[in-house]
């Protein structure tokens, strides 16, 4: 199997903390991969250190064989809910251009191609109607559309989303996941962070399980098993498997 | 209309447009307590550069100002660095530090014998009527590069604002970013504090963006309504200034601002009472 991210002793370190401890995992392309573990496990320290938003100690990250630097563009990165103000003056197709813009240009704007771009996006997600709306205005799930629909915009080969499903109701959920399906069909690679095991226990394909350090990593069937839990969770959870 | 009067108002509607502009984007990327750290700490950069140069030189204060600020600048992003102080004690700490240093060297000239203070003390609270042509020139400049370098980066700015982690990973640098509004801010400061002064000029930056914010949430027309605010008080203000002898610009200025902004926001809650009430 082709393989999208290949992480190799990643280590991150916040302050003199150890957040991150030696982790070598990779994750298949065209699948949806789930990182799995509990609070404060650094999950969310994982991805903003293979995509060069937090400085990492040491380690290599490549993708698709290449450097970060030279695949950059192809990666779309959607963060937590929590780390946006929803009363920002933006409306949903500006933060959908969002997704359109290049770095090193000078004069940096919207050209009437990426517009076109922007409105075949939301189409996609079904948006349209809200795309003037301002973010806030909009529900959780509808939000969540808005920065999936940016890394369409983007073009991405690779969507890393950062616990889109925390505070959506469940239809909104399954919404989202099955335009998540879509785009692994489309041959996307996805990887979500996420702590809710019983929807990964459904439609994540494989699985990485980290406590700071590596858990275990693999088809999702291999991997969450109570011995895996127990050791990331320090307790055995019920896996509800409908 | 007097020669005089006509550059105290054209720089005056100069020094408007570019602090809402500014003040948009820092209010948006949530660093309005920088543009008050930065107005307080070019006073002893004013006042440095008076004492080493001899003379009251529009060029040669704004040097010494803009050098002050971005000390500061530097020292509040080297403190957030180094240290695990939350940004707004460091903010407050570096302006009280260089605002001190800067009213003890302004009383030092001040007791000199030989040429007083040269009224350096029109820093502190704005004096408008003081403008000649050369500053107007100097004023014309700076905000040409302001306006150009908005209408080049507003769109990164404003990703910037609303979404930082994003735009770093897309590779968009964070550090030039803050290099880029952190240097507008201290360019629009040093202009501004002839007019306002240094103690209120972060309001000239401030209260403009938050009364458009209330208005609309549209970028573009959060611009368009802070620009209008800001040139209109900015006028209104100094030309009251002018006229009545005893009131400083800054504070002329501020009070007509603040009274629009309390205009604004009481109009705005009586429409969504009204709304409300309609539903």
């Amino acid at each position: 199997m082709r393989k999208a991210i290949k992480i190799e002793n990643l280590t991150v370190f916040y302050r003199e903390m150890l957040v991150l401890d030696r982790i070598s995992v990779t994750v298949n392309a065209g699948r949806i991969t789930g990182i799995i573990g509990p609070n404060g496990s650094g999950k969310s320290t994982f991805l903003k250190g293979i995509l060069g938003i937090t400085p990492v100690k040491q380690g290599q990250v490549s993708f698709f064989g290449n450097s970060f630097e030279k695949f950059r563009s192809k990666i779309a990165y959607v963060p937590q809910r929590e780390s946006i103000d929803w009363d920002f003056p933006i409306t949903v197709s500006e933060v959908v251009e969002m997704g359109r813009i290049i770095p090193k240009k000078w004069w940096v704007r919207t050209t009437s191609a990426d517009k076109e771009i922007v409105k075949e996006t939301l189409e996609k997600v079904q948006l349209s109607e809200f795309s003037t709306r301002q973010i806030g205005q909009l529900s959780g799930g509808q939000q969540q559309r808005v920065f999936l629909a940016r890394a369409l915009a983007q073009e991405a080969e690779l969507i890393i989303m950062d616990e889109p499903f925390v505070g959506i109701d469940m239809v909104s959920q399954e919404a989202i996941l099955t335009i998540v399906c879509k785009l692994r069909d489309a041959g996307k690679t996805i990887v979500i962070v996420h702590h809710d095991l019983s929807v990964v226990a459904r439609y994540f394909d494989d699985v990485i399980l980290l406590n700071k350090k590596l858990i275990a990593s693999g088809a999702q069937e291999d991997v969450l098993k109570p011995e895996n839990i127990e050791k990331a969770y320090g307790m055995t959870f019920l896996l509800d498997k409908q | 209309m007097d020669l005089s009067i006509w550059i105290v108002l054209i720089g005056t509607a100069l020094i408007g447009i570019c602090a809402a502009l500014v003040g948009t984007f820092t209010f948006l990327q949530k660093k309005s307590l920088i543009g008050d750290a930065i107005s307080h700490s070019i006073l002893p950069g004013i006042v440095l550069a008076y004492m080493l140069s001899g003379q009251r030189t529009a060029w040669g204060l704004m040097l010494g100002a803009f050098c002050a600020g971005w000390f500061a600048t530097q020292q509040i992003s080297w403190l957030q660095w180094k240290t695990r102080l939350k940004s707004d004690t460091i903010v407050a700490a570096t302006l009280s530090m260089f605002f001190a240093f800067g009213l003890a060297l302004l009383s030092y000239i001040q007791g000199r014998p030989d040429d007083g203070q040269a009224g350096l003390g029109d820093f502190l609270f704005g004096k408008i009527a003081a403008l000649d042509i050369r500053d107007l020139y100097l004023f014309l400049g700076i905000s040409t590069v302001i306006i150009i370098a908005i209408f080049l980066r507003y769109r990164v700015m404003f990703s910037f604002a609303f979404n930082r982690e994003f735009m770093i990973s897309k590779g968009f640098s964070l550090r030039w970013n803050d290099f880029i509004l952190n240097s507008m801010t201290i360019l629009v400061v040093t202009m501004g504090v002839q007019a306002v002064g240094v103690v209120l000029m972060s309001a000239l930056l401030i209260i403009p963006v938050l009364s458009a914010r209330m208005l609309t949430c549209r970028l573009s027309q959060i611009l368009l309504f802070s620009v209008l605010l800001g040139t209109f008080s900015s006028l209104l203000g100094s030309y009251i200034s002018i006229l009545g002898a005893n009131i400083p610009t800054g504070p002329c200025i501020i009070i007509i601002l603040s009274a629009c902004a309390i205009i604004i926001a009481l109009t705005v809650k009586l429409q969504s009472k009204r709304k409300s009430h309609g539903k």
